[in-house]
């Protein structure tokens, strides 16, 4: 493919052409189709998937799979289903940026177990896996987003984004995404899943990104809601949201790895248009934020800016390097205030923050000219929020985390109710992800970092 | 590259030897019909008493000499016209020009004037031949481009009417490069800009050139891919007598010379401006046929983890600058004409050669918003950027002429030029995305050349319904080199307390490596010839052209990517972060990320006939008119983004075209003439627009997705001129224009995270506007100006407008108006030379903006430039100048807000020529 060129055409060479004219040019030029999905042996019992899944697809736990390059579900638009059975290994592959995209309109049902959750994973040795070993999971919706009637989706990987809120991707249960997170091209390292434009019809319930690259998981608008949600290691955030997203979220728990680390949380409305509307405005109950404060590498444990709206309750956010919690943006405030008071669009309350650098940004000189400081929004005395010790039972430890609340942990009390009648949100009265004594993270995680 | 300097060597080599003694004085001249302005063919001169003679070429020139000094006759004879004799008086060096009009032997004898026939080169030549032409065209002399301080013809053309710059790209009459083509001898030359086929004016000595025109109406004769106009450059004519030129020249740059410079040490010949190996990608990584990647457990594609290691750790670790002080710049030149014997006939040469070397530096401000509230734009990246660049031009033309017979003519020429580029930048400042503070260093070495070859040959044949046939090979190869641009980026969210160490991002610890090699062939086939012998003003015009042409460009990318959890202190200097110990599973290990889509080849095949009729309707009116019949395919060879196989997907792009066109030219009076002119034209889409894979511009950083739907866009032209010529170079000229584009290919931003480019064809587009133009002599002074308004607007549809902010707005780069003004002094006792040169562009459009933000207009500058020549006996003159005297500030805005602010400095120069 690189191989040195050199066209010395001769210059008889190119009277001979000229002097046939016609007939040569007519007889130039071809084209070829598409690469249809091509599903062969490979090496071993990898079978190896590459280009687009046009029709319904199956991949069995009798197998082990291999993306090679960018493979495709359904063609933009079409009802294509791929369905992987629980308990399922599918590589990504390292040098070619294997990843899985499933396209507007087709769905990805993946409906692991807590003992055979599906994990898709590097195709490295145990022991030589890094972080940006392949690409990652990449889901395109046809909710509505705030950058347009829809969007194309970065690298070619497709449109997203539409009307209907009410959209139905599938389902992710019980699934690992490990390891991943390679450039796709300049400044694009892909996340771990991209929820681009997702609708709520989409079942999202236990899964984990681990060690990725970019963010763990990234939500570009659209209305998915998420509930036991693990993220490890992730290079970038460890959650990311933007473009409208307004979804729900419950049980969201995240550790960093501070060798390379940003925020908890970075969350945005729309980074060139503050405004933008629909507004990202998720709600959330029940995160717990770790960081890795005793590394260069860890920040902030919520970045609230570019106009973003959220109700965040019952969060614990401990141990980031920079502070707990920052608000950016002058958008970012006066959506979050009415001038004289909070006025709910922006609520982050019945939380505990332990133990960061600080727990509110200080000393950021853009804030004196806006309605509010960070300081005083999360000290605000109806948001409730608590400055001790969670008490987690081994919150620190990587290769083998605890996140639940010890006993006799505040954690254990002060928890903001959920929304009533919403049957997405399960009622608890403790504050972050885990209850005392129960932690679901048992059987179907991983931890290893290598 | 080597090869390559031993070319040049063996080139001056060979024109050391053929440089001999010159003691010349000839007569040279021209020889017209007096009735029709036609040159005549054959007509022999004779020096009466002397051994010396002459006929006359197929332009109607003739030339005899050397001859001692003295008073001749010269007697100008040919069957079927009276004899003419002239006298002639011969001075030491001189030469003498002296031209004839002919009669027809039944006209009755007019007076015979004489005038000194001016030499090619010259303005009032330019101006004669401007009158005469068929086509609307505003050509820059010699003469005038000796006056100026332009060392390129980019620099040169925006002097001429309607005609502005833009970082090196000619847009004429408001329309940018896709609709502004670029010819050397009227042959289409090879490009050097990656993504784009158009050609780089900056690679075009103007010494070299014997006259720059503007082409703005169409004829058949001409490519049918005609928009704004066509920039022909024309290399120089043969002086006709012995010549030998030599020019030193020096220059300080107020804001470089003699202050700090960041450089690097480079090669052994980038002094001349080749690369010698230095910077070329290690050949093992060179060698290998997969990607340098690590292998997981079930591919063949890539290496092991020792294998990249190793690799890795064969690039040549410098990343870093170091300061020394920038020199003054420097520029030589020479030349040499003449004629010799060989092959039993008489050959005219002529070669020359320029080195120039300068080194600039540029300080610029450079801002980024995103939108605000209430419309207003917010600050969002605030950087201080600091170039440094040190660029080598070595360049050489060769041509030889002979004559077969009177009748007939063979041409032969070559033109090369090599620009070095080699840059080193540094920028600092705040990301606001990021919340980081940056500091930014970015080595990179750009190499282009062109070599364009023509052979071309005139026949006549008198008796053959007076037919003339002219045809041209002209091959043409463009090259770019761009060898490993390195880049380190380090940061820090909090300078105070935390030191800036080396930033996980992708430019960061990048290795790029570019090539790119564009060849194109053309032939050309033009018979023009008189089918009626009764009817001497019925002039047909038949002619044929091909052009082949074809280009690969490839690309490399490489990183140097920190493992997880490695150990390796990131706050360090590059070249200890990126040492061998370093490199490795865990510390950094190099990936290839290069795309399948980073390379790509494209062919353009285009065959084309046309006819014409020249025909005088009314002794007073003159009517071209014709067809063109032009067919032309476009390829290009891409690969699928996402597979790994290289099965390339071709996108192809064919149209067959009928192209009409009509001037009618009503001579009002003599030297004045009214032009009317209209024509259908088309614009075609570039290589990589066609393309449906998407890659990333190596230059602009932002992705790109090509269209294959792209229609080619049709071009309705409307010319209307007014020009008088008075006296000796003086000229007024008014022209109006009106140009219809049915389906132009505009730039559509679509709404990704990154805004991704992309092309669509928009309905229509509309562009008028008016241009003054004036020359005129006051005494010892001459003043020359010309003034442009112009007016464009493009309607972009909702599919074309994707996230663009304006729906309606004036094409990319059209300002509203364009003001040029020139005086020039000469004094007749002391021969004193000086000219100042005014120049300024109203505000355009840079850059077309995406919601929310505005479009980013660059503010208009005024540039004055003044040059000096004192002539000093026969042979010496000196030559000094200032360029951008006002040194103003160039300002880019969006919103009202600055985006990029920096000031170029004042140059002073100083030269000697010598001549003999």
């Amino acid at each position: 493919m690189f191989r040195k060129m050199f066209a010395t055409i001769s210059v008889t060479k190119v009277v001979m052409l000229l002097a046939i004219g016609s007939l040569m040019i007519f007889g130039i030029g071809c084209s070829e189709d598409d690469d249809p999905v091509s599903s062969n042996g490979g090496s071993g019992d990898v079978e190896i998937l590459t280009g687009t899944i046009v029709e319904n697809t199956t991949l069995t736990n009798d197998k082990e799979y291999l993306l090679r390059g960018g493979v495709f579900v359904g063609t933009n638009d079409g009802q294509v289903t791929l369905t992987i059975e629980a308990g399922t290994t599918i590589y990504g592959e390292s040098s070619t940026t294997g990843m899985l995209v499933i396209k507007r309109g087709a769905k990805i049902m993946a409906e692991g177990t807590a003992d055979a959750p599906i994990v898709f994973t590097s195709d490295k040795a145990v022991g030589q896996r890094n972080r940006g070993d392949w690409g990652g999971l990449i889901i395109n919706g046809r909710a509505s987003l705030n950058t347009g009637d829809e969007a194309t989706g970065e690298g070619g990987t497709g449109n997203y984004g539409g009307t209907d809120d009410e959209d139905n991707s599938g389902v992710l249960k019980y699934v690992r995404v490990e390891f991943a997170g390679q450039e796709l091209s300049p400044d694009n390292e892909l996340n771990g899943i991209a929820f681009q434009g997702v609708g709520r019809g989409t079942t999202v319930d236990y899964i984990q990104v681990h060690m990725n690259k970019d963010d763990g998981v990234e939500f570009f608008g659209g209305t998915v809601n998420a509930k036991h949600v693990v993220i490890t290691g992730a290079a970038d955030d460890q959650f990311d949201w933007t473009d409208g997203w307004r979804g729900k979220g419950q049980f969201w728990v995240c550790q960093q790895y501070g060798d390379d680390a940003d925020q908890g949380i970075e969350a945005d409305n729309n980074a060139d248009e503050n405004d933008a509307s629909p507004r990202s405005n998720p709600t959330l109950y029940n995160l717990t934020l770790i960081g890795d404060r005793q590394n260069a590498e860890s920040d902030i444990g919520m970045l609230l800016r570019e106009g973003t709206a959220a109700k965040i309750y019952n969060a614990i956010v401990m141990n980031f390097g920079d502070c707990g919690i920052d608000l950016d943006h002058e958008a970012t405030f006066t959506n979050g205030h009415n001038g004289t008071d909070f006025n709910g669009n922006l609520v982050v309350a019945n939380s505990i923050f332990f133990d960061n650098a600080e727990a509110a940004q200080s000393g950021e000189d853009d804030e004196p000219n806006f309605l509010f400081t960070t300081d005083e929004f999360i000290n605000n005395a109806n948001f409730s929020n608590r400055f001790s010790n969670p008490s987690l039972v081994d919150a620190l430890n990587k290769d083998n985390p605890n996140f639940a609340p010890a006993g006799g942990s505040p954690a254990l009390t002060g928890a903001a109710n959920v929304p009533p009648g919403d049957s997405f949100f399960d009622a608890v009265n403790y504050v972050g992800a885990f209850a005392q004594g129960d932690n679901w993270m048992d059987g179907w995680t991983y931890f290893a970092q290598q | 590259m080597k090869s390559n300097f031993k070319k040049i060597f063996a080139y001056l080599c060979f024109i050391a030897v053929i440089v001999t003694p010159l003691e010349a004085a000839v007569i040279t001249g021209k020889v017209i019909d007096s009735a029709t302005s036609e040159p005549l063919i054959g007509v022999n001169l004779i020096l009466v008493e002397t051994p010396y003679g002459a006929s006359t070429d197929l332009d109607g020139y003739y030339r005899i000499g050397p001859v001692k000094p003295g008073d001749y006759q010269l007697q100008a004879s040919i069957l079927g016209y009276d004899k003419q004799s002239k006298t002639v008086r011969i001075d030491e060096n001189g030469m003498v020009a002296l031209d004839f009009e002919m009669s027809s032997s039944e006209v009755k004898l007019k007076d015979v004037t004489i005038k000194a026939q001016a030499l090619a080169g010259s303005q009032e030549r330019a101006i004669e031949e401007r009158l005469q032409s068929e086509k609307i065209a505003d050509a820059l002399s010699a003469e005038e481009m000796g006056r100026m301080p332009d060392p390129d013809v980019a620099d040169v053309v925006r002097r001429a009417t309607g005609v502005s710059t833009m970082k090196g790209d000619v847009v004429i009459r408001g329309l940018g490069v896709r609709y502004s083509k670029v010819s050397l001898n009227n042959a289409m030359v090879a490009g050097t800009e990656p993504n784009r086929s158009s050609v780089s004016l900056e690679l075009f000595p103007s010494s070299m050139m014997s006259q720059v025109s503007v082409i703005k109406s169409y004829t058949p004769d001409q490519y049918g891919e005609f928009g704004g106009g066509v920039v022909n450059m024309d290399t120089w004519e043969f002086p006709g007598q012995r010549e030998l030129k030599a020019s030193i020249g020096t220059s300080i740059n107020s804001q470089s010379t003699f202050n700090d410079f960041q450089t690097y040490k480079g090669g052994n010949l980038d002094v001349l401006g080749f690369d010698d190996g230095t910077r070329s990608l290690p050949s093992s990584i060179e060698n290998l046929d997969t990607k340098l990647v690590v292998k997981g457990r079930f591919s063949d594609i890539g290496l092991t983890s020792p294998e990249v290691e190793n690799l890795g750790e064969s690039f040549d670790n410098q990343w870093s600058p170091n300061t020394v002080v920038a020199m003054p710049n420097q520029s030589y030149s020479w030349s040499v004409a003449g004629n010799m014997h060989g092959f039993g006939r008489k050959i005219d040469y002529m070669f020359s050669n320029l080195y120039r070397n300068s080194a600039t530096r540029l300080e610029e401000k450079r801002y980024v918003y995103k939108g605000g509230a209430n419309d207003q734009v917010a600050l969002q990246h605030e950087y201080d950027f600091d170039t440094y660049k040190n660029t080598v031009t070595l360049g050489g033309m060769g041509a030889m002429r002979t004559q077969l017979s009177p009748f007939s003519r063979l041409t032969f020429n070559v033109l090369y030029n090599n620009e070095l580029e080699d840059e080193t930048r540094l920028y600092t400042g705040y990301n606001g995305d990021r919340g980081a503070y940056i500091e930014d260093t970015r080595l990179r070495f750009v190499q282009q050349s062109t070599v364009t070859s023509q052979l071309s040959g005139s026949h006549a044949a008198p008796q053959l319904m007076k037919s003339n046939v002219d045809w041209r090979f002209t091959f043409s190869r463009g090259v770019r080199y761009e060898p490993d641009t390195r880049e380190v980026q380090y940061e820090s969210n909090d300078p105070a307390t935390k030191p800036f160490q080396l930033a996980d991002e992708s430019q960061s610890g990048s290795r790029i490596f570019n090539n790119l090699w564009d060849n194109s062939y053309n032939f050309n086939l033009d018979w023009g010839f008189k089918p009626v012998e009764e009817m001497s003003n019925l002039k047909l015009k038949l002619g044929y052209a091909g052009l082949i042409r074809n280009r690969e460009a490839q690309s490399r990318f490489f990183q140097f990517e920190p493992n997880s959890f490695h150990t390796v202190d990131i706050t360090q200097s590059p070249e200890k972060i990126f040492s061998a110990q370093n490199i490795g599973p865990s510390g950094f290990m190099v990936r290839e990320a290069t795309r399948p889509t980073d390379s790509y080849d494209a062919n353009h095949y285009m065959q084309a006939a046309y006819s014409m009729v020249e025909t005088e309707l009314h002794p007073r009116l003159r009517f071209i008119g014709g067809v063109r019949l032009e067919n032309s395919i476009q390829e290009v060879n891409s690969f699928e983004l996402f597979t790994a196989s290289a099965t390339p997907v071709t996108a192809r792009n064919e149209n067959t075209d009928i192209l009409p066109a009509a001037t009618l030219i009503w001579k009002v009076q003599d030297k004045m003439n009214l032009r009317f002119a209209g024509s259908q034209t088309v614009s075609r889409p570039d290589f990589r627009e066609l393309s449906e894979f998407e890659f990333t511009d190596i230059i602009g950083g932002h992705a790109i997705i090509g269209n294959p739907e792209l229609k080619r866009a049709l071009i309705r032209n409307l010319d209307l001129r007014w020009e008088a010529a008075h006296g000796l170079g003086n000229l007024i000229a008014v022209s109006v224009f009106y140009k219809h584009f049915i389906n132009p290919v505009e730039v559509v931003i679509q709404p990704t995270a990154q805004h991704r480019v992309s092309y669509e064809n928009a309905e229509s587009a509309n562009n008028y506007g008016m241009e003054l133009e004036l020359k005129q002599r006051i005494g010892d002074f001459a003043v020359s100006a010309n003034w442009s308004l112009l007016e464009s607007d493009i309607v972009l549809s909702d599919s074309t407008q994707g996230i663009q902010t304006s729906d309606h707005r004036p094409l990319h780069g059209q300002s509203p108006y364009l003001f040029n003004a020139g005086i020039s002094y000469e004094s007749p006792s002391i021969r004193t030379r000086a000219d100042l040169f005014f120049n300024i562009f109203g505000k355009r459009i840079a850059e077309v903006g995406s919601k929310p933000l505005p479009d980013i207009y660059e503010i208009p500058h005024a540039d004055l430039d003044f040059t000096m020549l004192q002539p000093i006996g026969n042979r010496l003159s000196i030559k000094a100048g200032v360029e951008n005297i006002l040194n103003p500030e160039h300002r880019f805005e969006q919103g009202g807000q600055p985006t990029h602010v920096y000031k170029v400095g004042r140059v002073f120069s100083f030269g000697l020529t010598y001549k003999r």
